[in-house]
């Protein structure tokens, strides 16, 4: 009662204190903010303001037109959008899945062959046969051209996560599993009902950025898939920026009399292709700050 | 009835037999080609342009096609991929600025297909012998260059309404020192905001005269009427310096669009409308004045020239591997000689993807979801494209009549090896971003800058490119005779 009670005295050196680190990261946040706003107005603007006027907070002769551009690739657009949430959602399970058998597995100490795999997957986080060989074995040893596994396979196992997760596995209490193993659970068991569910913070980190891989699928494609059908979000909208400069700069091309909305086109691509992400970002972000700590462990 | 039926069972066996023997006997060609930046198909759609045209082929060549339709902005990386993993194929779309052609032929990528032109006489029939010379890289035919408008007219264009607003006389401007007037008086006109045009000067070698065997480089350039065929840094020429001094005095008039910009930053200004001329090339057919949605009025400066770098853009070469070399050759033969093939591969199926309009006879596209490469100038002989637009005819006279009053360099067919020179080349390459900003108006000391960007390329390793080029010039010039 008599701390409520008790008369506040206002002290500005405490005020002061207080506001600056605020002041600061208001600032700051509203430095990172600011670029965000921009391609979102820009991508509303018409261009040929944006060209004479520049980019600016609020969007210039505000205008649909660049969605309409890229709408306009047919249904090319949701059929890439498809085949990005499908090998996004079909990439991260599998992949979470195999890549914590195998990080459990390495974390396991009575597990006899786990120098000689432990050897096996870290060998490859420093030595790779490079992009040729890969490519051949790609298309002439595995014939994954225009197949949606040539997009899966290669993003499935990233060394660097299962590295995070044996880390995370191996710092689980002993005793938990020895109880288990008591109480008559096989090993797989102990894995799927015990580690599992005391691993999701390190599972949901690294899904996040295992989902983020797939979501930003674009160099596979690149190489692998020929059927336009098949090509990913990231690719379609990274080729319509390419078709754009192509138009703009050659001679051929610009004698057609297309009038093309390059730049707000480019800004309403980056708006399509990073709202989704920015979004799954927010809901994994209470475990991200948790898991973003993980690799400091022992 | 059993013994018909056996009888029956072992022809129909037989038949099958005979059917696969023939399907393996004509032999499938795999085509890798650029499919256009407008262009759209989808698997299923070229597939059926394969059905279709493939009958033809067996008749007429006795051999198939698979195209592999490529988007052409991934065709370079896609190809050098296809190379190096000898991934096989038999024919390919090569040029110098994609698929570099050089670079395949110093890596034995491709076949020389001088001792199968006997087997296709029709070939040199139908592709006259300094195409065939363009394509004849050290010595031996490795790419049929296609046939399309090859001269590029140099000069200027300007904005029509422009050219008719301000009363500009194109006629009385007989080089570039000519426009200043026309500068002053139209961006005076235009008001704040305008500029008459943005960017660096492009297209120097061929302005003055000169055939660029070292591309965009003029630091190695053959003067095109040159019967010495002496080369030279046109960096060092008077002319040169003269025309960087004019373009530093528009700047200081604030003529031109102060700040530095890009290729793609200037069309955009230009079709935003702050700038209103364009200095590089000369439109002169009437389908090219209209561009950026804009009508042009061009006007030429330099003569109209063939150079090996504008025959060149486009041709087929076939893969080192090829099991069919003279099939790919009779294809890429009929590409230059039958409309019919011609069409249905760069239009597709007629009644399906196209077809003609009763009245006008020109082409109308029906479905081009599934098939429309939009590649006319990469298949082979393009004027046997079927009409899509009105102009196209008038458009096809005025390009014969300027193929015809071309008049060829005197190094036409040369193509500069550069692999000899190879660091050099490339060191130079580095020099050539610092005339940015003196091609751009923006150096205060034109003289003093071009001094010193002349003794960084002769540091660069100039003489003995120079030296490399006029060696090749030579041995090129003595095989000629």
């Amino acid at each position: 009662m008599t701390a409520i009670a008790r008369k506040r005295t206002f002290r500005w050196d405490r005020f002061i204190a207080n506001a600056l680190p605020h002041v600061a990261l208001i600032v700051f946040a509203g430095a990172t903010l600011m670029p965000l706003l921009l391609i979102v107005s820009a991508s509303f603007s018409d261009d040929t303001l944006l060209t004479r006027r520049g980019f600016s907070l609020l969007p210039q002769g505000f205008t649909t037109f660049a969605y309409q551009y890229v709408a306009d690739t047919g249904t090319q657009i949701y059929r890439a959008y498809f085949v990005t949430i499908g090998i996004t959602v079909v990439g991260t399970t599998v992949g979470l899945f195999v890549m914590s058998l195998l990080a459990y597995a390495l974390s396991r100490p009575n597990f006899r062959f786990r120098r000689i795999l432990s050897f096996a997957v870290f060998f490859t986080l420093l030595f790779n046969g490079g992009f040729v060989p890969f490519y051949i074995l790609m298309t002439q040893y595995l014939g994954l051209v225009d197949n949606y596994l040539a997009l899966i396979l290669p993003n499935l196992v990233n060394v660097f996560f299962v590295l995070i997760l044996r880390t995370y596995f191996a710092a689980l209490p002993g005793e938990v599993f020895e109880a288990a193993r008591m109480d008559g659970a096989g090993e797989f068991r102990i894995f799927l009902q015990i580690a599992m569910p005391m691993a999701a913070p390190a599972l949901a980190t690294v899904g996040l950025m295992t989902a983020l891989t797939y979501w930003n699928e674009w160099v596979n494609v690149l190489y692998f898939i020929r059927d336009p059908e098949k090509v990913t979000l990231q690719y379609l909208l990274f080729q319509i920026q390419q078709n754009i400069q192509l138009l703009q700069e050659s001679d051929v091309y610009a004698s057609m009399g297309v009038a093309i909305p390059a730049q707000s086109v480019r800004m309403a691509i980056a708006v399509i292709a990073t709202g989704p992400a920015a979004l799954l970002f927010l809901v994994f972000q209470k475990y991200l700050v948790r898991g973003a700590t993980l690799g400091a462990f022992k | 009835m059993r013994i018909t039926s056996i009888t029956a069972a072992v022809s129909a066996f037989m038949l099958v037999g005979t059917a696969l023997a023939s399907a393996q006997d004509v032999p499938t060609l795999r085509m890798m080609l650029p499919f256009g930046a407008t262009g759209t198909w989808t698997t299923d759609g070229v597939a059926k342009v394969m059905a279709e045209v493939n009958p033809i082929l067996e008749e007429k060549i006795g051999a198939h096609l698979d195209i592999v339709p490529i988007p052409s902005a991934d065709y370079n990386q896609r190809m050098t991929l296809v190379m190096s993993s000898r991934e096989p194929f038999d024919i390919s779309m090569t040029a110098p600025w994609t698929n570099n052609v050089y670079r395949n032929v110093a890596q034995g990528n491709y076949m020389a297909l001088d001792e199968y032109l006997d087997d296709v006489p029709e070939l040199q029939q139908a592709v006259s012998p300094e195409l065939l010379a363009v394509g004849t890289m050290n010595g031996a035919l490795y790419g049929i260059p296609v046939q399309q408008l090859f001269p590029k007219s140099f000069g200027f264009n300007t904005r029509t309404d422009l050219v008719e607003k301000y009363d500009i006389d194109l006629d009385a401007i007989d080089w570039f020192d000519d426009l200043t007037p026309v500068f002053e008086r139209v961006v005076a006109g235009e008001g704040d905001g305008f500029y008459a045009f943005g960017g660096r000067l492009a297209a120097l070698p061929e302005l003055f005269g000169y055939d660029p065997a070292l591309g965009p480089n003029a630091a190695a350039v053959v003067k095109m009427d040159d019967p010495e065929r002496k080369v030279v840094n046109l960096y060092g020429t008077e002319e040169f310096r003269e025309l960087m001094r004019l373009r530093r005095e528009w700047h200081l008039a604030g003529l031109t669009e102060p700040n530095p910009q890009n290729r793609e930053q200037a069309r955009a200004a230009l079709q935003a409308g702050t700038t209103g001329f364009s200095l590089d090339s000369a439109q002169d057919r009437p389908v090219d004045r209209v561009f950026l949605g804009l009508d042009f009025t061009p006007k030429r400066f330099a003569p109209l020239v063939l150079t090996t770098a504008a025959m060149n853009a486009s041709m087929m070469a076939i893969s080192a591997d090829s099991q069919h070399p003279v099939e790919a050759l009779k294809l890429i033969t009929l590409l230059h000689t039958d409309a019919e093939v011609f069409n249905i591969l760069s239009l597709g199926i007629e009644g399906v993807n196209w077809q003609h309009n009763a009245d006008t006879g020109l082409v109308e596209l029906l479905d081009t979801a599934s098939y429309w490469p939009n590649i006319n100038w990469v298949w082979g002989n393009s004027y046997l494209a079927y009409p899509q637009r009105a102009t196209d005819a008038a458009d096809n006279e005025e390009a014969e009549k300027v193929n015809e009053e071309a008049v060829a360099s005197v190094i036409l067919g040369f193509s500069f090896d550069t692999t000899p020179v190879e660091n050099e080349v490339a060191a130079m390459s580095s020099i050539l971003a610092n005339f940015e900003p003196l091609e751009g108006g923006r150096v205060e000391d034109v003289d003093g800058y071009i001094d010193q960007q002349i003794a960084a390329l002769e540091a660069a390793g100039l003489a003995r490119v120079q030296e490399e080029m006029t060696r090749q010039i030579a041995e090129w010039a003595a095989q000629q005779q």
